[in-house]
């Protein structure tokens, strides 16, 4: 059964080159001709890469060539034929339906690809594995990677070989995500039914990536399909999808529009409105996409992306005045990208984007209403060239260019409460860089990709600041700036060099070196990620963040790729970190600065990764023994702490089995080493007075600190199942549907969400407390399509 | 049964997505750490019995009782001085040593670990008083040791007026009040810098000592960063019974001080994954010692709640 066509495009023009070799350029498109981005091709043995428009030209001798095409999600094709003038192919690999087949992952195979420390994951197989409540997850699916972690229960805090959550750059079709999480990152914004693949790059990120130190997350949406009306959605227990998809000029262009929404607010108003009041929480997002294939050479595509939170809390305290509070907030994205193909050997991609996040939020506090808002707004321009001259060479070089704006808040608060209107001044930026990168194949054993990304930022006015003493103390002085005037400049080199030794055709040695700048800070407090939290600018004081990180690798396939094995080791230093002062306030502070300490970063160790790639049985197994450490003049004696996400050992399994053609089981087991914390190293009782009264001592008691980060809290694992069901009768039919079942945390291990030490004024007690999150929860889903 | 199914499924779900988490005992094991010797100092311009230092230790985490270890026998000192052209010139004739004892106004009750001017007992008129715009010194030596603090008495802001809203009733399972907030209103001086804390005393309060038993704002104080010079109307939370009789005093302090009873209000009410451990901004000079001398340039005003 062959499930592939090939479309022989031969060259109209005979010209033989003058070194008595001819182009072969071949373009890999799916069947719905969108291009498929992963593939990899075997040109009798010798492995390539498409680039991410499905393209790969190469020049060789005239003969017979034995192709063989594989992709992630797709079936692999194969064929041979004669190269006898220049030639171009088009190659339609057949995706495999997750509703149809058993997911057979054939990963691209990395052994061979210069790129290192990365990992992709296609949507199908993320949407096989159990997750909780039964909501896809691709941010937390990379998170069972090795070298990529979460911040524990419910977290969607992503930190890659010690890097902090603001260091990733997310990307949604090339596009930045300033907060990539709904609700404390419970889930993030990327909605399964969109998405077509997610990609990690933890080491030797290439040069035309950057402004973010520690990786590159980058999160793809399909296009919709070609032909003909499509509709895909799922009833879940808290949420609900709906996709349509469909030509909008048969064969040419295309939409997808992709929305969901959580209805657990009211679900619970249903069952227990007494108890929950006006308590609600949801979140709704939608994904759009739009794209023409103008000509054989030109595409246009228009992305869309708006999500939004809306939050209500209300405590009623019997010994006090009520709390209240209610935040809208969320992300819009508009993008509009041009592909261009110029001729067999050189394409370009130009593109535009706004981008905005915004936080409203209400507290009531008593009889003090607080309103705060804050938020950003970016407006970019990207370029992209590529030039391959030869299988040995390809070129990239490309700028980019962004406009911040950004809101730190302005706040009211109404009700007599200290009545004041205030804005805290709006802060703009330029951020620009320049790049260029050389594929280099040295020989057939030795490839280099050397780059030098350049990058600038400038802070410009119109703004005026606010002197500060030492002491927080408000001067008086201002110091203005007028529109367009720099405030603080900075210009960076980022050399980004990787090299790769083929030691067999199945095993390769791969080094790194790159530097990343990050010229954008995020201030949070909190271990959960807020959309409170602020995204700050380098600016007069706050230098840009800088990071260094050298990686060495050896990897490994056999069976003819159904298994892989990679370990990794890296050294990172990092440098101008920020953390906040103990108890500092973020929330309407014109002298955040001075809330801020700035120290060093180091991150070592090492990463393995097997895979098994085909078969009835796929999984993987990734393991992690890594140190992060930080060390700040000002905090813990100038001593180096643990960073708080610093966990020795890190490990997950994922398995999934085909038990027959209508049931699927996944499991996921993950184990780490608990969070370090700052815990009291003693207490003491102050305020101290006397109540004649009930004549007994009145007091406060308040604990002290010594070390930082100095206390473990417990081991962090966890099981995961789910079984998926497929009708087999209805396999063959339009409409197919399919139930996912899930048990999140099988053995029920209370694993905790904080602790804390609970100390009683009045009983005089003192007791340590764990707080849980997710006992066991069952979960099931239905999803279809037709 | 379907409502059973409800609540069998999806209240477990509601539960963790409405952050009403489960709890449980946990035994934590800290780390002790050395013993600080903790500093309570006031001067302030009104009241002259609440000029007073308190003396205590800290203890080991897990130690039983809460409240302080006094320390005893030191040997405590305050000294009056001006600021000329930056630097603080100390006028040693002024030096009040202050010491422990049973004061008359206290009832002669025994209060270890808090040292007085001992004119209060006899002489209470001249006992000492802060001056607002003058510089104090506290010393003290304890054990051998040395230990200092520096604190100023800004110009005190009056209060123009107290008024009274916010009403609402206040159910317990068997009492019901009714209540009201108390708003202070004053002109915040046209210098940027100027801070409050606010305390106050009513029924519940009205025979207590100590500025630790006054009632105080737990959740603002003010500062005057955003508002400077402007008309301030500020309500405190507290909700206070109609009826009660409230002295509401706003001291005004120094920016130091400000931040050590800022750092303090974020230290007492400080657990769950959203904090963080702070530690006080301490005002004391001197080896493992936390503490402030709060120089208090207090207004008051009294107000019948109605």
């Amino acid at each position: 059964m062959i499930r592939y066509l090939v479309l022989l495009l031969l060259g109209m023009t005979a010209q033989i080159s003058q070194a008595q070799l001819h182009t072969l350029s071949i373009t890999v498109a799916d069947s719905a001709q969108y291009a498929v981005a992963n593939a990899t091709i075997k040109i009798n043995k010798l492995e390539q890469f498409v680039d991410s428009t499905g393209h790969y030209a190469t020049s060789l001798p005239p003969g017979k060539y034995r192709l063989y095409f594989t992709a992630v999600g797709h079936t692999p094709a194969s064929f041979v034929f004669h190269l006898h003038s220049d030639t171009a192919v088009k190659v339609i690999l057949y995706p495999r339906e997750s509703l149809l087949n058993n997911v057979i992952v054939t990963a691209r195979s990395t052994v061979h690809r210069n790129q290192m420390s990365t990992q992709a994951l296609n949507i199908n197989q993320i949407e096989k594995l159990p997750v909780i409540l039964g909501e896809v997850d691709p941010l937390k699916t990379i998170t069972l990677l090795p070298g990529v972690k979460n911040g524990g229960e419910a977290s969607a805090g992503l930190y890659v070989r010690g890097g902090g959550p603001d260091q990733n750059l997310v990307l949604l079709d090339g596009n930045p995500i300033y907060n990539p999480n709904h609700l404390l990152g419970f889930f993030s914004i990327f909605n399964g039914d969109a998405l077509r693949n997610i990609e990690v790059i933890k080491g030797g990120i290439p040069a035309e990536y950057g402004g973010r130190l520690s990786s590159v997350i980058a999160v793809d949406t399909r296009e919709g399909n070609r032909d003909s009306l499509r509709v895909k959605g799922g009833i879940g227990l808290i949420s609900s999808r709906l996709a349509v998809e469909g030509p909008v000029d048969k064969g040419k262009s295309s939409f997808l529009v992709s929305a969901r929404r959580t209805y657990i607010d009211q679900v619970a108003k249903l069952v227990a409105k007494d108890s929950l009041g006006d308590n609600g929480y949801y979140f709704y997002d939608v994904n759009a996409k739009v794209d023409f294939q103008l000509n054989k050479n030109n595409s246009l595509g228009i992305n869309f992306y708006l999500g939004k939170d809306n939050f209500m809390f209300v405590d009623e305290d019997d010994d006090g005045p009520s709390r209240r509070f209610n935040a809208l907030w969320g992300n819009t994205i508009l993008g509009l990208t041009w592909k261009q193909q110029l001729g067999k050997r050189l394409r370009q991609e130009l593109s535009i984007v706004r981008n905005d996040f915004d936080l409203d939020s209400r507290m009531i506090y008593g009889a003090t209403t607080y309103i705060y808002s804050s938020g950003l707004t970016d407006y970019g321009a990207k370029n992209d060239w590529v030039y391959s001259p030869g299988r040995w060479l390809k070129i990239k070089a490309g700028w980019q260019y962004t406009w911040h704006n950004f809101r730190p808040g302005a706040g009211n608060t109404t009700a007599g409460v200290q009545d004041f209107k205030n804005n805290i001044q709006d802060q703009f930026a330029h951020e620009a860089a320049a790049y260029l990168s050389t594929d280099l194949k040295l020989t057939s054993g030795i490839s280099v990709t050397a780059g030098l990304r350049y990058s600038y930022f400038n802070q410009v006015g119109p703004t005026a600041f606010v002197k500060y003493a030492p002491d927080g103390a408000p001067t008086g002085d201002k110091e203005s700036y007028s529109h367009g005037q720099s405030i603080a400049r900075y210009h960076y080199p980022e050399p980004r060099v990787a090299a790769l030794f083929r030691l067999s055709p199945s095993s390769s040695i791969k080094l790194s070196y790159t530097r990343t700048v990050q010229y954008l800070h995020l201030a949070t407090t909190s271990a959960a990620t807020f959309p409170g939290d602020l995204w700050i600018p380098a600016g007069k004081n706050i230098q840009p963040a800088l990071a260094e990180q050298a990686a060495a690798g050896y990897s490994k396939d056999w069976n003819n790729g159904a298994w892989e094995m990679s370990i990794e080791t890296y050294y990172k230093t990092m440098s101008n970190q920020i953390e906040f002062k103990p108890g500092a306030r973020l929330l309407l502070n014109q002298n955040l600065e001075g809330e801020m300490v700035f120290g060093k970063g180091t991150a070592y160790g090492v990463e393995l990764f097997l895979q098994k790639k085909t078969g009835r049985l796929t999984g993987w197994v990734g393991y992690t023994l890594s140190r992060t450490e930080r060390e700040f003049p000002d905090l813990n004696g100038g001593k180096p702490f643990p960073y708080r996400y610093d966990r020795t050992h890190d490990g997950s399994l994922v398995l999934n089995y085909k038990i027959s053609r209508q049931w699927d089981v996944s499991g996921v087991f993950v184990y780490g080493t608990g969070n370090s914390l700052t815990m009291p190293s003693g207490r003491f009782a102050y305020g101290v007075g006397y109540n004649r009264n009930e004549r007994q001592p009145v007091f406060t008691s308040i604990n002290h600190y010594d070390q930082i980060n100095d206390y473990r809290m417990p081991a962090y694992h966890r099981l995961d199942i789910s079984f998926t069901y497929v009708r087999w009768r209805e396999q063959e039919k339009r409409f197919r549907s399919s139930w996912n079942f899930g048990i999140y945390n099988v053995y029920n291990r209370y694993n905790p969400y904080f602790i804390y030490l609970d100390v009683e004024e009045e009983t005089q007690t003192i007791q340590g407390k764990k707080v849980f999150l997710f006992p066991i929860v069952p979960s099931v889903t239905w999803n279809f399509k037709f | 049964m379907k409502s059973m199914l409800l609540k069998k499924i999806c209240l477990p779900v509601l539960a963790s997505t409405l952050l009403l988490a489960c709890e449980r005992d946990y035994d934590i094991t800290v780390k002790d750490g050395q013993q600080q010797l903790i500093v309570e100092g006031y001067i302030n311009n009104e009241f002259p019995l609440y000029n007073y230092v308190v003396l205590s230790r800290s203890k080991d985490f897990y130690d039983p009782g809460l409240e302080n270890l006094a320390v005893s026998g030191a040997t405590v000192s305050i000294t009056e001085g001006e600021r000329v052209s930056g630097d603080i010139q100390w006028d040693e004739a002024t030096r009040t040593v202050l010491t422990e004892g049973r004061l008359p106004q206290l009832a002669n009750s025994a209060l270890p670990g808090f040292y007085f001017d001992q004119r209060l007992r006899y002489d209470s008129l001249n006992a000492l008083v802060g001056k607002p715009g003058k510089c104090y010194k506290l010393t003290i030596e304890v054990e051998g040791k040395q230990y200092s603090a520096i604190t100023q008495l800004p110009v005190p802001v009056a209060i123009d007026t107290l008024t009274c809203g916010f009403y609402y009733t206040d159910s317990n399972a068997d009492t019901t009040y009714s209540k009201a907030r108390i708003t202070v209103n004053y002109k915040d001086p046209d210098t940027i810098g100027n801070t409050q804390l606010f305390f106050w005393r009513h029924w519940d309060n009205r025979k207590s000592f100590g500025w630790g038993a006054l009632g105080t704002n737990r959740f603002a104080s003010g500062a005057d960063d955003l508002v400077n010079g402007q008309q301030i109307a500020f309500t405190q939370s507290y909700g206070f019974v109609l009826g009660d009789s409230v002295s509401i005093y706003m001291a005004s302090v120094e920016r130091p001080v400000y931040n050590f009873w800022d750092s303090f209000n974020k230290a007492r009410s400080n657990d769950g994954p959203f904090a963080t451990p702070v530690t006080l901004q301490s005002t004391i000079q001197g080896e493992l010692v936390t503490g402030c001398f709060s120089g208090f340039s207090v207004s008051v005003k009294s107000v019948v709640v109605q």
